[in-house]
């Protein structure tokens, strides 16, 4: 994981304030909250739609904000910060679609056995599909405990760290590096004793 | 590369359509509208509900650099104390604002660019009325729409045409027009007049002429402010420039012709998605707008549209957008009374036009040969 510098740090502090700011203000004037959605729609949306494939995706995002609206007096700011808090909605959101979840990952195992139509810019992801490891991991993601699905995509795919997928999931810190630690060594499992970085650049080599 | 890394790979994270994001901000400023209805100002809410009247201050910063606050007289639909509202997954539209806002998000991804030398090329679908006869005497004062007239003044009819249009994106040569006409169709309810002639088809060199902001060329559009605040006092500029001083005065008058003004920028195909923006935050913000929740096009497609009434005219001014998508798709003007000296039914659409393609071309198509040249007119001159 990369570490955040001093000043990513710095500003992402700065804006966890603005955003209690602007969620306490919501409280009394309602129409700001709007402003959260404007910052954090895209990132919600692109998190949802990677998980939940189809128009289910684009409602649920918009289903985190309108549930956050109706939830703002629940906020707690010493529990995380707004953004942890709007992912922990969409977990549970998601939680409600996990089975359509996990056979969008089934679906996408399967087509990584076809040969790949990308090129160009994809060709890396084509590369990676041709050598079946998206399968292979696609699938595994799907075997995962949904518990440790969730603080491993929060991760990996929310980006957020460690203590905010706690918050998020409204577990201890602990608990999260438990579930991370599991779920990625059961996808390294999946990849065998290959190793991903070599086979991938093998075939870029041979093309 | 780790497994978490690849992680990334196993399912790519498209941008959400810009559509996705305009419904979900519709639903949560319908649930914010609800809450502020309904909770925060209940006393209020108790006042304006039989009118269906209520105003709604846009506190939150608009995007694409819109104006931070602004403040709009909005016509809502309140849903009835007890009465649910099924859930709508389809676009639901609260207020103008958040319908203009909607749009000019999503006018942002069509955006066009031509380098100089290119063309912009237009095509769109129009249907007008088209009136002969009458008399050519003024009205007596006081006479307006709503007055009752025992005949009719006026033989009108409906024309459809396809229109084609390439401009020069940088001004710096001729256009080209390209005109065809179906044949005429009676008002509704009424039979086609004698009168009503098919027209023949029609091809136009267009002189690039000196535009204004109700004719305005593309280059002209490129030059405006895309601030609303700037933007706002060249629009009020040129409505003082077109008005005489005692309709200038005249809040009724003045608001029409702001609104007519605003209309032409937002009616311009090739205007930038930033200009869009500014105009749509200035019609926000204009009094008595309203949404008409279906309104079509005049190509058939079924809209919502941003209106407003020209009491002077009788008539509404609209701009039609596609209910899901907010892309925009059209203008119509519709009587808002019966006009016996036109002929015209009341809540009948006299004009109405449909955009079906804007894009950039490098090369003007050839004219025929019995194309005819047009020039600028009395009052404009030819730009250069």
């Amino acid at each position: 994981m990369i570490l955040p510098t001093e000043s990513r740090t710095h500003s992402i502090e700065n804006r966890d304030v603005e955003d209690a700011d602007l969620l306490r203000r919501s409280r009394t004037d309602p129409e700001s909250f709007a402003d959260l959605y404007d910052r954090y729609f895209g990132e919600l949306h692109r998190y949802a739609a990677r998980r939940v494939v189809g128009p289910a995706g684009d409602d649920l995002a918009a289903e985190v904000f309108l549930v956050a609206f109706s939830q703002r007096s629940r906020f707690d700011p010493a529990r995380g910060s707004v953004r942890a808090w709007l992912y922990g909605i969409a977990t549970n959101l998601i939680q409600r679609h996990r089975r359509t979840e996990v056979r969008g990952y089934r679906a996408l195992a399967r087509m990584s056995a076809e040969p790949p139509s990308g090129a160009g810019e994809e060709r890396l992801i084509a590369r990676v599909a041709a050598s079946a490891v998206r399968g292979r991991l696609a699938a595994a993601l799907g075997r995962l405990n949904a518990r440790d699905r969730h603080a491993l995509l929060l991760v990996a795919w929310a980006e957020l760290s460690q203590a905010e997928a706690a918050a998020a999931l409204g577990v201890p810190v602990g608990t999260v590096a438990s579930r991370l630690h599991r779920a990625r060594r059961q996808l390294r499992e999946v990849l065998g004793d290959v190793d991903p970085t070599q086979e991938i650049f093998l075939h870029e080599g041979v093309s | 590369m780790n497994e978490l890394d690849l992680l990334n790979v196993v399912r790519p994270a498209p941008p959400p359509a810009p559509e996705a994001e305009a419904r979900g901000r519709t639903r949560l400023h319908r649930a914010i509208a609800g809450e502020t209805t309904h909770d925060a100002r209940p006393a209020m809410a108790r006042a304006h509900r039989n009118r269906g009247w209520w105003r709604l201050g846009l506190g939150a910063a608009l995007a694409g650099g819109l104006a931070a606050a602004v403040a709009v007289v909005a016509v809502v639909t309140l849903t009835p104390a007890g009465q649910s509202t099924p859930r709508d997954t389809r676009a639901v539209t609260a207020t103008p604002a958040d319908l203009l806002r909607n749009a000019s998000l999503v006018a942002a991804v069509d955006d066009l660019t031509a380098r100089d030398h290119q063309f912009v090329h237009v095509s769109y679908v129009r249907t007008a009325t088209v009136s002969d006869g009458g008399s050519m005497r003024p009205l007596p004062p006081g006479d307006g729409p709503s007055a009752s007239q025992s005949t009719a003044n006026f033989v009108s009819w409906l024309v459809d045409s396809r229109q084609e249009m390439w401009e020069s994106a940088n001004g710096s040569g001729d256009g080209l027009l390209r005109l065809s006409y179906s044949a005429p169709r009676p008002l509704p309810g009424q039979n086609l007049p004698p009168a009503a002639r098919q027209e023949p088809d029609m091809e136009f060199r267009i002189a690039a002429c000196d535009p204004d902001m109700r004719a305005p060329s593309y280059t002209y559009l490129r030059g405006l402010p895309t601030e609303p605040k700037q933007l706002r006092a060249l629009v009020d500029k040129e409505v003082r420039a077109t008005s005489t001083p005692e309709d200038f005065a005249d809040p009724v008058r003045r608001g029409e012709t702001t609104w007519e003004m605003l209309t032409g920028l937002a009616h311009a195909p090739a205007a930038p998605a930033k200009l869009r923006a500014a105009v749509y935050a200035l019609m926000a913000e204009q009094t008595d707008v309203r949404v008409v929740p279906e309104a079509t096009d005049a190509a058939g497609r079924v809209g919502v549209a941003v209106a407003r009434e020209l009491p002077t005219y009788g008539t509404r001014m609209e701009l039609v957008f596609d209910r899901t998508t907010y892309r925009y798709l059209g203008s119509r003007t519709v009587t808002v009374a019966a006009n016996p000296r036109m002929g015209y039914p009341a809540g009948m659409v006299i004009e109405s036009d449909a955009l079906l393609k804007t894009e950039v071309v490098d090369e003007l198509p050839p004219a025929g040969p019995h194309a005819q040249s047009a020039d600028c007119g009395d009052n404009r001159p030819k730009g250069e």
